[in-house]
């Protein structure tokens, strides 16, 4: 028999062992596959960059629209020709670094954990010598790896490529609108993915429907994340007699309004056809403000966004960790 | 092997005022018991009497909600403890999408140390099945013997098994129960073996507890149990039961026309009178008390936990 | 080597069906002093019964001075329960044979003859039962 041949060679041999070798093998298949996908975006994505910035500059964009053109998309043609010609590739490549988190959170509760719970085969597991907490463990710590190497590297890769693009030409596409898809936060996500799915996993301890409460539950955190993110290292603002603009350079204009004695009035309803000047003694107020994020704010925002993440993460796995605890002695 | 399997001093299994509880309704309820260590036990029981519960909880899968549940003087989930039990669920979950080798890899990835890959798969060779057979492709029969080749190659020294021979054809059946046997007559593994069909535990446990509503009725040795109860016919025509009875404690008293049928407890003595007695059989036994729940429970010295008496849990 | 049949019907103890069974093989001989009895691993493999129930019964018989139990080696027979005169090749068997075919040719038949050595025991033996 060739598999008892085989055996000594095995234990032998390196590669992983114990509980690390159970969750490979158990999900082989997602394995092999989400690795092949990784290599096919990254590949695809380093060439991508490589063929943008070969077009910058046979388009002679990076003059025309460096960071004192910003308007160059309205004024030279080349700039229309690019982004036809790679908007809307880099576009779908960004939802797929923004989309990974949510399939780590939805196979994390699902067939990882949940499935389990559900076949009942976690009493396979749990009656040999090994225990409910270390295998929850070893089943969170696959997600894990793979969301703090996959989900990096494809971030990495994504955020080096998107950078290539001068601001002007990325129309949705800058930073604060790729915010989700570059830097740290896609691999902060991919943590609180696994952190939601483990917790989603073992409460709702059924395959489909613990997907979609993680799935719910990663929406939801996010949301609220986003909502607060302007917030989450202090803003600048700027003062001004005229009414600023909510485009313009290459700062996050998040919230503009009208200061009347030091107290705030965002947005103010104008009416129709009442100029800005005006508006302004309507509501007896001496000056317009704007909060922005300069540019330079891009990555402190990022760290904070991501260690927010991250630490909502991990305490839902270690909640997750708790309620195996709790469930059996 | 010429000396007795069991160890009378060592304790396999014993429960102290044990109570399990599922939202409202108490599938266990203040058993107390005790399973010397070497012994085969067959756990019985109605449907819903709390046998698959008392495994689950002694396989360290599930929390006593009341009074405790000992393995080997430890907690069930006591890391110490986990290498020394095997448990095979009633459901026999298995990975189906693993072949025979990769299920019994996981054995030995899960049990290092500790992991017989020859007695494992000695089991699987005698059913003629394939190492690279994949296990969902497996009838019934064979998953079965798969998952009691992962319990055996863990060298348990308990082996606490629920309803493993229920999609069993009689002739696997009767391997598998030598497997069995074969494993306690080598390693003197305490077996504890759940089920409702009585045949299939005539002549194969030594040691019974019977559960009923979630509560012990007896427990103890067979041949004690049996010893210490008497089967009686006799003719009676008088109303109530008879006079001679009031000294014994009945377990069931039946009278069709003029024939009286009872089983009666003869710790106190033999029964007087002219009643014709004999000892019932493991069937009679088990039936009796099944039918008669207001039958007080029984335990032999043995079956007594001593776990009280040394230390408080 | 003898091999046990269990019969799990028969309301016989299973202890006592090994007792009886070793007694038989004893008297006609298929067992004889010195001879080993299968380890109570061999016979659990054939007969799927408890290990504990071949040790009881092994016991009882070590109780009886049939057999003795040598540590690490296994059960061995001490003496036999076969009579000189009640062996295949005995002049009593061979008398015994002689008379059976004189039966058949006075037209006896099997119940016949069952019948007539069933009389014939009572008479001889009394109603004293089975002799151990």
């Amino acid at each position: 028999m060739s598999a008892v041949a085989a055996t000594p060679a095995a234990e032998r041999g390196g590669g992983p062992r114990g509980l690390a070798w159970l969750v490979l093998r158990r999900h082989r298949g997602v394995v092999l596959i989400a690795s092949a996908v990784l290599v096919v975006a990254v590949v695809q994505l380093v060439f991508l960059r490589l063929a943008m910035s070969s077009a910058i500059d046979g388009l002679q964009l990076r003059q025309a629209c460096g960071p004192k053109g910003l308007d160059c998309v309205q004024t030279w043609s080349g700039a229309d020709r690019f982004i036809a010609g790679y908007g809307d590739v880099l576009h779908y490549n960004g939802l797929l670094v923004e989309l990974l988190p949510v399939l780590i959170a939805a196979f994390t509760a699902g067939p990882l954990i949940a499935g389990e719970l559900e076949s009942g085969t976690y009493k396979l597991v749990w009656t040999q010598s090994v225990t409910p907490l270390r295998w929850v463990a070893a089943k969170l710590a696959l997600p894990l790896t793979a969301s703090l190497a996959g989900a990096a590297l494809l971030a990495v890769v994504y955020t080096w490529t998107w950078s290539v693009v001068p601001s002007a030409l990325l129309p949705g596409r800058r930073w604060y609108e790729s915010f989700d898809m570059i830097g740290v936060v896609p691999v902060a996500g991919a943590v609180l993915g696994t952190g939601v799915g483990a917790l989603a996993g073992v409460l709702v301890r059924r395959t489909v429907p613990a997907m979609a409460v993680a799935l719910a539950g990663y929406l939801a955190v996010r949301g609220v994340v986003a909502q607060v993110r302007p917030y989450l290292i202090g803003p600048s603002t700027a003062t001004s007699a005229e009414m600023p603009g909510l485009t313009g350079d290459d700062s996050w204009r998040f919230e503009r309004g009208m200061l009347a004695d030091g107290a705030r009035i965002v947005e103010p309803d104008c009416g129709v056809g009442v100029s800005p000047g005006k508006c302004l003694a309507q509501h007896h107020a001496d000056r317009w403000y704007l909060d922005y994020h300069p540019a330079s704010h891009l990555w402190p925002l990022q760290w904070m966004e991501a260690g927010v993440l991250g630490v909502v993460g991990v305490l839902m796995g270690w909640a997750a960790l708790r309620v195996v605890r709790r469930v059996r002695g | 092997m010429t000396e007795l399997t069991f160890l009378p001093g060592r304790t396999a299994l014993e429960a102290v005022g044990l109570g399990v509880r599922y939202r409202r309704r108490w599938a266990l309820r203040d058993c107390s018991f005790r399973v010397p260590a070497g012994r085969v036990c067959a756990l019985v029981g109605p449907n819903g009497a709390g046998k698959s519960t008392l495994l689950s909880v002694a396989a360290g899968l599930r929390r006593a909600d009341a009074g405790a549940l000992s393995v080997f003087d430890g907690l069930p989930a006591d890391p110490d403890n986990r290498p020394r039990v095997a448990y095979l669920a009633q459901d026999k979950p298995l990975y189906p999408q693993f072949t025979v080798a990769d299920t019994l890899r996981m054995g030995r990835e899960l049990n290092p140390g500790h992991w017989d890959q020859a007695r494992a798969e000695r089991l699987i060779r005698q059913g003629n099945l394939s190492l690279h057979a994949r296990v969902g492709s497996l009838s019934g029969g064979q998953r079965t013997r798969v998952a009691l080749a992962l319990a055996f190659g863990k060298r348990p020294e308990l082996l606490l098994l629920d309803e493993p021979m229920g999609d069993l054809d009689p002739l696997v059946r009767h391997e598998m129960t030598a497997a069995l046997m074969t494993e306690a007559a080598e390693n003197a593994t305490t077996i504890v073996l759940a089920s409702h069909v009585l045949a299939e535990l005539e002549g194969v446990c030594d040691y019974l507890l019977l559960l009923s509503g979630g509560r012990v009725r007896l427990a103890g040795e067979v041949e004690d149990l049996l010893a210490t109860h008497s089967l009686v016919v006799g003719r009676h025509e008088e109303a109530g039961e008879p006079r001679e009875f009031r000294d014994h404690t009945v377990v069931e008293c039946r009278v069709t026309g003029r024939q009286l049928t009872a089983l009666v407890r003869t710790e106190e003595g033999p029964l007087a009178g002219r009643w014709e007695t004999s000892e019932p059989s493991l069937e009679d036994l088990l039936l009796a008390y099944l039918r008669s729940p207001q039958a007080p429970s029984l335990l032999t010295p043995s079956a007594e936990p001593r776990l009280g008496l040394r230390r408080a849990v | 080597m003898v091999e046990f049949r269990i019969d799990r019907r028969s309301g016989v103890a299973t202890y006592l069906q090994i007792v009886q069974q070793v007694k038989q093989a004893l008297r006609l001989g298929l067992l004889a002093p010195g001879d080993k009895l299968p380890t109570a691993k061999e016979v659990v493999a054939a007969t799927a019964i408890n290990p504990n129930t071949v040790l009881k019964a092994y016991r009882e018989l070590d109780r009886e001075g049939l057999v003795e139990a040598r540590p690490g080696l296994g059960t061995f027979v001490r003496r036999s329960l076969a009579r000189p005169g009640a062996g295949a090749d005995s002049p009593l068997r061979a008398e015994l044979a002689g008379w059976l075919a004189r039966a058949r040719a006075a037209g006896l038949d099997r119940e016949d003859v069952a019948a007539l050595v069933a009389s014939v025991l009572e008479e001889g033996f009394g109603g004293a039962g089975e002799r151990g």
